[in-house]
């Protein structure tokens, strides 16, 4: 009897396993409040209003050059800034920048942890602001990976010259490029199991 | 209130290893009364006699693909924040079958070793010592694999991302794969039983 009873739950379970997986496929992507930009040339609308994307490179570059035209916005929680932002980085969690009345420049840089930016948290900045909206591609994986860490072991393809920059980018960051064989000198700590 | 907690500072790293613990002592708990600190029991999958791991794990999958999927949808977790472990495809697969090789040897995955051991299981016990060998002697050699363990690099990648298929159409493929795995594991646990006796 138990058996029995033990049977059909199970089939009640596996019922209901395929009910919220079909109910998954009328419902679409989980991603409802992200936003994952893929090109720089891609373009975004949120709010009615036009995202463009920048790649770390040329965030690197606009920073060298000591440009103070624009707001670079931090969209990743308090936490996770303290630990480590990209310089000039402002917190979106600092909430200062949600404020008409502070100085207008000619952009935002937004950027999250990786390539995907939760809606929810940027909505708020883009309908105050009125500056032209970049999100940085990759994010801050990216920063890392590209920027502060690039792993060069095995870009045959990079002139000398290249390679000197992405050096100098690099170190002027307070990174180190991964020149040689061996473990690729990342600062910082693996997760997960 | 969004999820995951820790991400969105809702408690600390420290009250998040606590949160760790009771987790793990649930987990542990639960595998005990499955059954699955008997290292019989698990070394009898592999002969297709019972099938309770495999039927163990596919439960779990689906039930923490689902959960994860909906509470996304929902808004209540942000599933950007969840840690994709990176992928390196052949120091994993050599890793995955040094595992499945200690796994039929021994009867116990590094999990249910514990379990085992605390209950009194001499065997689950030595798994344990062998665990620790493991450990000891990867930590005194890997300065010599970097090479390898960074080789074959494929990023976080995810199973939509790999076969290019919206997330939802992947959660239905693995929950039907699931299902029908179910199934056959019954069909085999029913044919090898009878065959034994």
């Amino acid at each position: 009897m138990k058996m029995n009873s033990n049977k059909s739950f199970i089939k009640i379970l596996m019922l209901l396993a395929i009910l919220f997986a079909l109910l998954a496929v009328v419902a679409g992507s989980p991603y409802k409040i992200t936003i994952q930009p893929v090109s720089i040339n891609e373009e975004f609308e949120i709010e009615g209003k036009s995202i463009k994307v920048i790649d770390v490179q040329e965030l690197a570059k606009w920073i060298i050059d000591k440009r103070d035209d624009f707001y670079l916005v931090d969209t990743r929680v308090q936490n996770e800034f303290e630990k480590y932002h990209i310089p000039f980085a402002l917190s979106i969690s600092g909430e200062k920048l949600i404020d008409a009345s502070v100085d207008k420049k000619e952009a935002i840089i937004i950027y999250d942890k990786s390539s995907r930016y939760s809606i929810k948290n940027i909505k708020p900045l883009i309908n105050i602001r009125n500056e032209e909206v970049y999100f940085l591609k990759g994010g801050m994986d990216g920063w890392i990976n590209e920027i502060l860490f690039p792993d060069l072991r095995e870009n045959n393809n990079l002139s000398k010259a290249e390679i000197e920059k992405i050096y100098k980018t690099s170190t002027y960051f307070g990174g180190k490029p991964t020149l040689d064989k061996g473990r690729p000198k990342r600062k910082y700590k693996r997760e997960g199991c | 209130m969004n999820a995951p907690f820790y991400k969105f500072d809702l408690f600390s790293q420290d009250f998040s290893l606590l949160i760790a613990f009771v987790i793990g002592i649930g987990f542990g708990f639960f595998l005990e009364r499955g059954g699955l600190g008997s290292s019989t029991k698990l070394a009898a999958q592999f002969y297709f006699r019972d099938l309770t791991v495999f039927k163990v794990m596919f439960t779990a999958i689906i039930t923490a693909m689902l959960g994860l999927y909906w509470l996304s949808w929902f808004g209540f977790l942000d599933l950007t924040l969840v840690y994709v472990n990176p992928t390196y495809i052949l120091p994993q697969l050599l890793g995955g079958l040094i595992f499945g090789i200690g796994f039929v040897i021994g009867g116990l995955c590094p999990g249910t070793c514990l379990v085992s051991t605390s209950t009194g299981k001499i065997d689950g016990a030595f798994t344990l010592l062998g665990i620790f060998f493991g450990i000891f002697v990867f930590g005194e050699t890997v300065t010599f694999l970097y090479d390898f363990l960074y080789s074959t690099s494929a990023g976080q990648i995810t199973i939509p991302q790999l076969l290019n298929l919206p997330h939802s159409v992947v959660l239905l493929l693995i929950v039907v794969l699931a299902i029908s795995g179910f199934a056959g594991a019954e069909a085999l646990e029913k044919k090898y039983s009878a065959k034994e006796k």
